[in-house]
């Protein structure tokens, strides 16, 4: 693997994939197929979810098995904001964020001191220890996991109306993916990617490995699994809701459609 | 009565014991996976589901032939057989490549063997019951210990005296140790590898289903079984060292006694020092992560595991 160049098509590609989105809500109205604009939703918020992964695993080679933890972490910390009555996506998404980030640069600080499979197999212990933790806090819905009561308001804009949620997610996947092209082509994407090819050579040229590699992981932590989990928590609302019950929770199910996400990630990374 | 703990000495006893009886099982485990790990370098996640099939195998033949033993010689059997399969198909083509994608390939197997168990025994848990003639306790000083497990923790040492022998004195196992550490020379010298490393894996095959078969009585057998124990293998592994047959089994050993005595005696640890309400959220919490937060300890001061196999 050399760096990061994205292929001519691919600009096109994706300013022809954003127009289609755009229009997306409107046709499927028209059909009257209301129902896949929550789909498409879900599947926004996968990809936003795989391209952070791509950041660690993809740009930094890191092979993190407990990234779901910061999934669900930013999720619990949306659903007890909302619990407590903030309903302020712009206060929300931005603690969400922050508390998945820190807790991925806590999880990051230790794991990263380990190699190849050591780490993959302590970053999976953090997952499991984050999935412990959750499910015993009976104070958050242990085992049953934590109701919703609605949805986020984004500046003023109530995301109860599927359409408006459906924006909000595809804002944040274009926001994220140009983030991270951008970050691709600067100098800390170029530093993550050479160590991801040659750590020792790296070390030498004097770049702080073990810093850079952190900043990364974090990062991953940080940027798009809090984004991609608030509207994530707000969608289990929807579909749930008919069973009167609403739930999120850090499961294992989220973990596998994380590996999943790894797979569709490894290639394109 | 004595305490320790505000546990009376006896409950002490027999968790203790219930640690061991976890322990050893842990061992058979992990000790296949320590050599399929160790040796032939590959993050095998379809141990689990190779543990799970097994006691399905297990479970079919014991009642098929009305015999635990018969059953539990079939399943092994059967188990090596597919585990044969696999190795001649996918994961032959799997030790050259990096981890990620063993760990996707088998994490795929994973998936592939819950839907298929499902498919032919359905989702409900399968029955197993253990021989008649051990169903009974046995008293041991005093104290009244299940008789069954007693037999669990004499497979666990078997098995580890079995793997010590083979892997650190036998010439087979110095093959495979010579394999691991360079496969081209050893090659150059006339040893047929790739055949060793079928061998390798079958056997690890089979200790996976002789795991499933032997726990099949006490817990149930059912679909996704394999998942948390694979877990707590690698736990296993990591702690005791990568490749190191004496590390699998301290690990385990040490695995074993922390969880189950985790369990027994936190939570009355807590209540002796929290209030009432944070000791019953936190007890459970902790309990379960204790083994996680002790392999973290173990990594951050030795990053290498206890018994570090290669130097």
């Amino acid at each position: 693997m050399a760096f990061y160049r994205p292929a001519p098509y691919q600009k096109p590609l994706a300013i022809a994939l954003l127009l289609v989105m755009l229009v997306l809500p409107n046709v499927l109205s028209a059909f009257g197929q209301e129902f896949y604009i929550g789909f498409a939703t879900r599947i926004l918020i996968f990809a936003l979810a795989a391209s952070s992964l791509n950041l660690v695993l993809g740009f930094g080679g890191m092979f993190s098995l407990g990234h779901a933890a910061f999934f669900g972490t930013g999720a619990y910390v949306a659903a007890i904001c909302m619990g407590n009555g903030i309903n302020d996506a712009l206060l929300v998404f931005p603690l969400a964020m922050g508390v998945a980030g820190l807790f991925a640069l806590l999880v990051g600080a230790i794991s990263l001191r380990t190699r190849g499979v050591y780490f993959i197999m302590i970053t999976l212990a953090f997952g499991q220890m984050a999935y412990y933790l959750f499910v015993s806090a009976r104070a958050w819905g242990g085992d049953d996991g934590l109701p919703l009561v609605g949805r986020l308001n984004f500046a003023g804009v109530s995301l109860n109306d599927d359409t408006a949620f459906f924006y909000a997610a595809l804002a944040c996947l274009a926001l994220s993916i140009v983030f991270m092209g951008r970050l691709a082509d600067a100098r800390f994407g170029r530093v993550i990617q050479a160590i991801r090819e040659n750590e020792t050579r790296m070390e030498a040229l004097g770049y702080p490995v073990f810093r850079y590699r952190l900043v990364a992981f974090a990062l991953g932590g940080v940027n798009v699994f809090g984004v991609a989990v608030a509207p994530e928590g707000a969608q289990d609302w929807r579909t749930s809701s008919s069973n009167g019950r609403t739930c999120v929770r850090s499961n294992s199910n989220y973990s596998s459609s994380c590996r999943r996400c790894g797979i569709c990630t490894s290639i394109y990374g | 009565m004595t305490e320790i703990f505000g546990v009376p000495i006896q409950a002490l006893m027999g968790q203790l014991m219930l640690g061991l009886v976890n322990g050893s099982f842990y061992a058979i485990l992990s000790l296949g996976l320590a050599v399929i790990f160790g040796m032939l370098n590959i993050v095998n996640f379809a141990h689990g589901a190779l543990y799970m099939v097994g006691a399905y195998l297990v479970a079919a033949a014991a009642q098929a032939a009305d015999s635990f033993w018969i059953g539990l010689g079939a399943g092994v059997a059967g188990a090596a057989l597919l585990g044969l399969l696999l190795e001649l198909s996918l994961f032959r083509q799997l030790y050259k490549r990096d981890h990620l994608s063993q760990v996707l390939a088998t994490f795929a197997l994973i998936l592939i063997a819950n839907e298929a168990v499902r498919i032919i025994w359905g989702a409900q848990p399968v029955m197993l019951n253990p021989p008649d003639a051990l169903s009974g306790p046995v008293e041991i000083a005093g104290f009244f210990y299940p008789a069954y497990r007693l037999v669990i923790i004499a497979f666990g040492l078997a098995v580890a005296g079995l793997l010590y022998l083979l892997v650190a004195k036998s010439r087979v196992g110095m093959w495979v140790r010579a394999g691991a550490s360079n496969r081209e020379i050893t090659e150059a010298l006339g040893i047929n590898v790739q055949g060793l490393f079928t061998a390798v894996f079958v056997f690890g095959a089979a200790l996976c289903a002789l795991a499933g078969g032997l726990l099949g009585p006490l817990l149930a057998v059912q679909v996704g079984m394999g998942e948390s124990v694979l877990i707590l293998a690698f736990v296993v592994i990591i702690i005791g060292g990568i490749g190191s047959i004496r590390g699998a089994l301290v690990g385990s050993l040490i695995v074993g006694s922390v969880d189950t005595l985790g369990r027994a005696l936190l939570p009355t640890l807590l209540r002796a020092t929290l209030p009432a309400d944070a000791a019953s959220t936190l007890g459970p919490a902790l309990a379960s992560i204790l083994i996680y937060l002790l392999m973290a300890g173990i990594l951050f001061f030795k990053p290498q595991g206890l018994f570090p196999a290669r130097a």
